[in-house]
């Protein structure tokens, strides 16, 4: 068991990784920083049942995974009855702002965005994060075979989007 | 699973080793020439290849954005003992506590503060505050019963000044400072022994701490 101190110290140098996963997952910074805001909150209050300290990072991804699941499944279902009430800011500050705004001019994240948020999740995982599969499959709860499914469909459609946006001048952002 | 299935699923792993470059030279030589006959298939592994050479930079401006303070605050550690507590909306309910002692809160403040007590464990109205002073020596309580043993612990460690401690078979965490606008230095504190957990609060004002309120719980394992 990590103790309080190091958690938090955990906590914090993970926390441009897990931004990076949620807004994969959400595909807005305002939205994504919402749901790291929720995660570390749960992430405290379920401390303990992190057994191996050497999985922080992928019971962390699990945890931001089951608070997105959560939130998409609707208002009546938001409420964590152990969650304590929070008010997450109405507006985002700058930084929020500023990083949308780089987005916006991503045109490998704008192709991203055009996929399931599935494969985007596991594009994510093995790409960036450079998780085995095996790993992968164990964040998202998934056989390992839908990983390599995902996976596959993911890499082409994305390689395509690329293509496409490239061969068309129309489309060119400058960038 | 269908027979075109399991195919796909073959395909699909080896062409994912394959744009990865792990496979062996006898399966790199064979996807190759499967390649050469087949278009379409050279149109799928150039999209897989794009992509993959796009991956290890995906969304890199987040990584080198600065982190908002809302998440930096939601990172650090909560003033409270995390999970022990129970949670519920008794800000109200402290603030009569604080002000029945004596020690009062100023009245805009108070109401500001609403927001802040909100999931904070206090349980158990406390009791008559009892000849008007708002001072009690250290270790008595206000509200709950804490064992005399986990209670001299608990101000041993309080006194100490230390996140917490464990003694003999007493673990005991300390929460940061609260942010009472009370003249007092108030804190999380939750001792566990002999399969009880007791959360509340303890304030300091000299000559010593004081036991506000606590709360008892069984302790439920894998939490």
């Amino acid at each position: 068991m990590i103790d309080r101190k190091g958690f938090e110290r955990a906590l914090l140098e993970r926390l441009p990784r897990m931004r990076r996963f949620a807004i994969s997952l959400t595909g807005t910074v305002a939205e994504g920083d919402d749901l790291v805001q929720s995660a570390c909150e749960r992430a405290w209050r379920r401390r303990r049942s992190l057994r191996d300290p050497e999985r922080l990072d992928s019971w962390l991804f699990q945890i931001i995974r089951h608070v997105w699941i959560d939130q998409r499944r609707g208002p009546e279902a938001r409420v964590d009855p152990e969650d304590p009430v929070t008010f997450h800011d109405l507006a985002g500050g700058d930084a929020e702002r500023e990083l949308e705004a780089r987005l916006s001019l991503d045109r490998t994240f704008a192709a991203m965005l055009r996929l399931p948020a599935e494969q985007r999740a596991v594009l994510l995982l093995v790409g960036a994060e450079g998780y085995a599969y095996r790993e992968a499959a164990a964040i998202l709860d998934i056989p390992i075979g839908t990983v390599m499914s995902r996976l596959a469909r993911a890499r082409e459609a994305l390689g395509r989007l690329l293509e496409d946006a490239q061969d068309s001048p129309a489309r060119e952002t400058g960038s | 699973m269908s027979a075109d299935a399991d195919r796909q699923r073959l395909a699909d792993k080896d062409l994912l080793a394959y744009v990865e470059g792990r496979l062996d030279t006898a399966s790199r030589q064979a996807v190759d020439q499967a390649l050469s006959r087949d278009a379409g298939l050279q149109r799928r592994v150039a999209a897989m290849r794009r992509a993959v050479a796009e991956e290890p930079g995906l969304l890199d401006s987040v990584l080198e954005a600065p982190v908002p303070d809302r998440l930096l605050r939601a990172a650090r550690m909560p003033a409270r003992p995390g999970p022990g507590a129970r949670l519920a909306a008794t800000g109200g309910r402290l603030r009569r506590l604080l002000r029945s002692t004596g020690w009062g809160l100023a009245a805009p403040a108070g109401a500001a503060i609403a927001g802040l007590l909100i999931g904070l464990a206090v349980d158990g109205e406390p009791s008559s505050p009892g000849g008007g002073s708002g001072y009690r020596p250290a270790g008595s309580t206000a509200a709950g019963s804490l064992p005399p043993a986990a209670l001299d612990a608990l101000v041993g460690v309080l006194e100490r000044g230390t996140g917490g401690g464990q003694v003999g078979a007493i673990a005991i965490t300390v929460g940061q400072a609260l942010p009472l606008p009370v003249d007092a230095d108030c804190r999380w504190f939750q001792v566990t022994m002999d399969g009880a957990r007791h959360d509340g609060i303890a304030c300091a004002r000299p000559p010593g701490w004081s036991v506000m309120t606590v709360e008892t719980s069984a302790v439920a394992d894998g939490e």
